[in-house]
């Protein structure tokens, strides 16, 4: 029961996510009550400091937590399927051969003691080479090709290295193979790039935004860096104690952004063309998620808290075209600052 | 006298006039040392009280209780001064709780006794082997070079026999004593506590809080003592506990073999020996020493699988 | 009350001069000359033996209470020359000197306790990496004044108060906890108290604020700045990350494959870089959100050449775009190009001032 991405329409969509964690206590609510989409060819970046959610969110949406420990429910939507319709095992099968999950460290994805050709063929024969009846050769080349178009040169020496014989960008971009080998149309990468280098982050970027012209791949890219989620993607979704506290398209961001939280993480990272700005921490820290407090959860370190910020939860509103936000007293909209061509 | 920081200028008093420490702080500053050990014998007090740790402990603390203290405390008789006219008396036996061996010894008497020198065996011979292996590995691990090589192919001779053909050996050539035999089980065990220490340390030598003091100038000696060795500690407390009673196993073999504690003073080994003779006769000459072996050493075992599981648990 | 004691002698402070580009900039703190340092790993045939020369040949100086921070991409060495300063392991070969004291140099060298140990401390990326898991915060943050011979224990509490206050950690909540109890933010502030106590003339602060969360990251930026401005402190700072370099730095370096490319006062640095390697790092960072600078992308091509084989002359010249024959045949000296401003490079992307 497959359907193909279907073009031009939402090629993930979730709805109402609730993931709570079984506690020595009860019920720990770590997710609450989240939705967002991603479109067929488009890139979604999910930021917030560490601790708000980003990772689980995506493996509730993949259905990867482990349900003894986890209860997770809402409406998952993946390719046009509703994943609540499938059984378990076609769930599995549905998800893995639409998605695929990007870590920090490729290492982690990558079998150690295995050359890294050869985890490639392996994953097309298993998958969409079983159904077109590929050869091992067949499946081979067709790894080489994988190998190369996603930037990796000699591919035909490197097929036979190990993983412990490639540095970290090439190792990322084995993995990014691996996940085209399954035919992903969704890639979710969970700090992708955190662990390279500067040139290699900005070209494992490159070879995303290169997918998703190409082959209409989408991406759904989770960081704590804002102005890498500014630059390279199209929506930017702020994620604070579980919850969505702002979805905005990502140009313009700075100038766009009216949640106190968001300008908070703009002042708090540091800035590479900022003269003698030396970046603002936020004070205070996040909320514990095992005591709940009533009110908007940021408001214990928002500057601009007024009375009613601390009795009631704000919800979601939208202020525009494709923005929404989770405040009581959004900032005002500015006029967008000139930017400087160099 | 250079000041290389330009701190807030000191007060006469010595102290910053600047730097406002609240009166917590000014009390911390008065206040003295010692806390550290109380708060480590507090952690080791409550490691100490769970039910897996306790439990196996009691018991073992019981029979080392009872080894030591037990034989005045009960009014036993002295193991080696029986007479022939009270040979054999079975389990029961007025005056004589666990019967007579075929000298007239008390049993019980014996077993104590026996069990002192076992004891003092198992803890004296690891506790060599513990202190003599740790210092020698993590110092070849630190150290390194022309020395790490000559210690771990000293480890590996050592290794390379088994380990009671090598005790049997030693003691052979020294003499069968209380101090030879401990001597020569604890050759043994120097190794494995050496190669342990020296693969925990070279987990740790490279790590920035080793680096640090080292690149201060801090003596070799003041960093393994100070910060190699309660890192390593852990494994090897496990693997002391377990080796207490592959000791006590090593020192009955020994003496069943003869090349231990020599007769009339008791050794669970040697009483078992002595007991085979008698197997069908008078069992209990044979089973209360196994017993009392396998009683000490599983408890011993218990205590350290549990402590083991905590620290995996916890790390 | 004993204090390590390295007053430079009046010769020495007459070597010490001021800076090559004359006005009155103040004396170096830090003079490297010239350092060398290789590695022997396994070859790829059993028994062979390859050398990789991780840092080839690089001079720079730190002025007294400046900040001066080495950029570079994994395999540049700038990690390497902080544990060469710190002697472990020292460099090959080349010059080192601090307050117009030598430090050691050479395979054998150590650093020598009596003599005040290096005066340089160094605060490391893990911040609980740089804490004995099994000693108390006020015992790590005691343990260099112990080194450095301060046998009183009354004193040695006083000053341990008194750092972690300027770090922001209460003592008295503080200074019995064990590493694993603290926050990464908590436990970073404690591994700079840590290497503070002691006084030391240097600080080298390698990559401090990368493993830790965005908001922390900011509060341990703030407090390093304030420090320096409190302490007068001159410290090193190693970092691949281009916007904490331009909040902490007032001059750096750049960095590739050993040799340094490029050194000038940060802010020129950024808004004129004239390496290439410069322009394609300043490229591929993601533009400020606050002061947004959009840069035309450089793209460097192929791959990162071994350090076991380094290409000959300019070792950039593999992936440059602008690489010519030159390039290949000299190795580029570091030329100026504005006072302070100097680069190494064939063709640089802004004229040298005058011919050398």
């Amino acid at each position: 029961m497959t359907a193909d991405a279907i073009p031009g329409g939402e090629i993930v969509r979730v709805e109402n996510l609730n993931v709570k964690v079984r506690g020595r206590s009860g019920w720990t609510h770590l997710v609450r009550d989240l939705s967002y989409s991603v479109d067929a060819g488009g890139c979604l970046a999910i930021v917030g400091e560490s601790g708000a959610g980003k990772s689980l969110t995506i493996r509730a949406t993949l259905g990867l937590l482990d349900p003894r420990s986890f209860q997770v429910s809402g409406k998952v939507w993946l390719g046009g399927v509703d994943l609540s319709t499938l059984r378990p095992a076609q769930r599995n099968a549905h998800v893995t051969r639409y998605a695929s999950l990007v870590f920090q460290d490729p290492s982690r994805s990558l079998n150690p003691i295995m050359r890294v050709g050869p985890q490639i063929t392996e994953t097309l024969l298993k998958g969409s080479g079983k159904e077109q009846g590929l050869t091992r050769a067949q499946a081979r080349e067709r790894s080489i090709e994988l190998m190369r178009s996603v930037g990796l040169g000699a591919a035909e020496e490197r097929y036979h290295s190990y993983p412990h014989e490639l540095s970290g960008g090439m190792k990322q971009r084995i993995v990014i193979a691996i996940a085209l080998a399954c035919g992903s149309r969704v890639m979710f990468c969970d700090e992708p790039t955190s662990a390279l280098d500067v040139t290699t982050q900005a070209q494992i970027m490159d070879l995303l935004d290169d997918l998703r012209a190409t082959r209409g791949i989408s991406t759904v890219v989770i960081t704590h860096d804002l102005a890498l989620a500014a630059s390279r993607a199209e929506r930017v979704l702020v994620m604070y104690a579980g919850q969505v506290v702002e979805a905005l398209p990502a140009a313009d961001l700075a100038a766009s952004a009216r949640m106190p939280y968001t300008e908070a993480l703009i002042y708090a990272a540091p800035d590479p063309d900022a003269d003698g700005g030396l970046p603002r921490p936020i004070d205070g820290r996040p909320p514990d998620p095992r005591s709940p407090r009533p009110g908007c959860s940021f408001q214990p370190r928002c500057g601009y808290a007024a009375a009613d910020c601390a009795t009631q939860e704000p919800a979601l509103t939208s202020v525009g075209s494709g923005h929404s936000l989770r405040c009581w007293h959004p900032l005002a909209a500015r006029p967008a600052p000139e930017v400087a061509q160099r | 006298m250079t000041t290389r920081l330009a701190l807030p200028a000191r007060s006469p008093a010595g102290d910053f006039g600047d730097v406002a420490l609240s009166p917590d702080d000014l009390a911390w500053a008065a206040g003295s040392r010692g806390h550290r050990l109380r708060g480590r014998l507090r952690a080791a007090g409550r490691v100490l009280l769970t039910p897996a740790v306790g439990l196996p402990g009691l018991v073992f603390a019981l029979i080392v209780l009872a080894c030591f203290v037990g034989p005045q405390v009960f009014g036993l008789p002295s193991p080696n001064t029986g007479t022939l006219t009270e040979t054999m008396k079975p389990l029961g036996a007025p005056g004589h709780l666990f019967g007579t061996n075929a000298l007239g010894n008390d049993e019980l008497a014996r077993l104590l006794y026996g069990g002192r020198v076992s004891i003092i065996v198992g803890i004296g011979a690891t506790a060599i082997s513990l202190c003599v292996g740790a210092l020698l590995g993590m110092s070849a691990c630190y150290f390194g070079g022309f020395y790490e090589k000559v210690i771990m192919r000293l480890f590996d001779t050592l290794l390379a026999f088994p380990s009671l053909i090598l005790a049997m050996a030693i003691a052979d050539y020294l003499g069968p004593s209380l101090r030879n035999t401990v001597f020569a089980i604890s050759l043994f065990g120097i190794s494995q506590f050496g190669r342990l220490a020296w693969s925990q340390t070279l987990r740790i030598r490279n790590r920035d809080f080793v680096a640090a003091p080292r690149a201060d100038g801090a003596r070799g000696r003041r960093i393994i003592l100070g910060h190699i060795l309660p890192n390593v500690m852990p494994p090897l407390l496990g693997l002391a506990l377990f080796s207490v009673g592959t000791a006590m196993m090593l020192e009955a073999g020994l003496s069943y073999l003869g090349l231990g504690i020599a007769q009339p003073n008791p050794s669970w080994g040697n009483m078992i020996a002595d007991g085979q003779q008698y197997l069908y006769q008078a069992p209990r000459l044979v089973i209360l020493p196994c017993v009392a072996l396998v009683l000490t050493v599983v408890s011993l075992n218990l205590m350290a699988d549990a402590i083991q599981r905590r620290q995996a648990t916890r790390s | 009350m004993t204090r390590r004691t390295t007053t430079p002698t009046a010769g020495q402070a007459a070597q010490e001069a001021p800076a090559a580009d004359g006005g009155d900039t103040p004396p170096a703190l830090l003079r490297v000359t010239d350092l060398v340092q290789e590695f022997t790993v396994k070859g790829s045939r059993p028994f062979a033996r390859a050398r990789v020369s991780a840092v080839a040949g690089v001079s720079f100086s730190i002025a007294r209470g400046e900040t001066f921070a080495l950029v570079g991409e994994t395999g540049s060495g700038k990690t390497t020359i902080a544990r060469a300063l710190l002697a472990s392991p020292p460099a090959l070969s080349g010059s080192v000197t601090l307050n117009g004291r030598p430090l050691p140099v050479g395979k054998r060298a150590k650093p020598d306790a009596a003599q005040g140990g290096s005066g340089i401390q160094m605060v490391f990326q893990d911040p609980f990496g740089a804490l004995d898991p099994r000693w108390t915060i006020a015992g790590s943050v005691a343990e260099p004044l112990i080194t450095a011979g301060v046998t009183d224990p009354a004193e040695r509490r006083r000053r341990i108060a008194e750092i972690m206050h300027l770090v922001g950690l209460d003592v008295s909540r503080f200074a019995q906890r064990l590493p694993r109890e603290l926050s990464g933010g908590q436990a970073q502030r404690a591994a700079i108290a840590r290497a503070l106590v002691a006084e030391p003339d240097l600080l080298i602060l390698d990559e401090p604020v990368t493993a830790l969360d965005v908001s922390v990251q900011a509060q341990i930026l703030a407090l390093l700045f304030t420090l320096r401005q409190r302490l007068s402190l001159t410290s090193l700072l190693i970092a691949h990350d281009l916007a904490v370099v331009r909040a902490l730095a007032d001059r750096t370096a750049i960095m590739y494959l050993g040799r340094i490319c490029e050194t000038a006062p940060t802010a020129e640095l950024f808004r004129s870089p004239a390496h290439p390697y410069t322009a394609a790092l300043l490229s591929a960072i993601p533009p400020g959100l606050r002061g947004g600078v959009q840069r035309e992308r450089v793209r460097i091509t192929g791959r990162q050449p071994s350090p076991l084989n380094p290409p000959s002359g300019c070792r950039f010249r593999t992936r440059c775009p602008a690489a010519q024959d030159t390039c290949a045949e000299a190795v580029p000296e570091l030329r100026e190009l504005a006072p302070g401003h100097e680069v190494a490079c064939h063709f640089p992307l802004l004229p040298l001032t005058t011919a050398p």
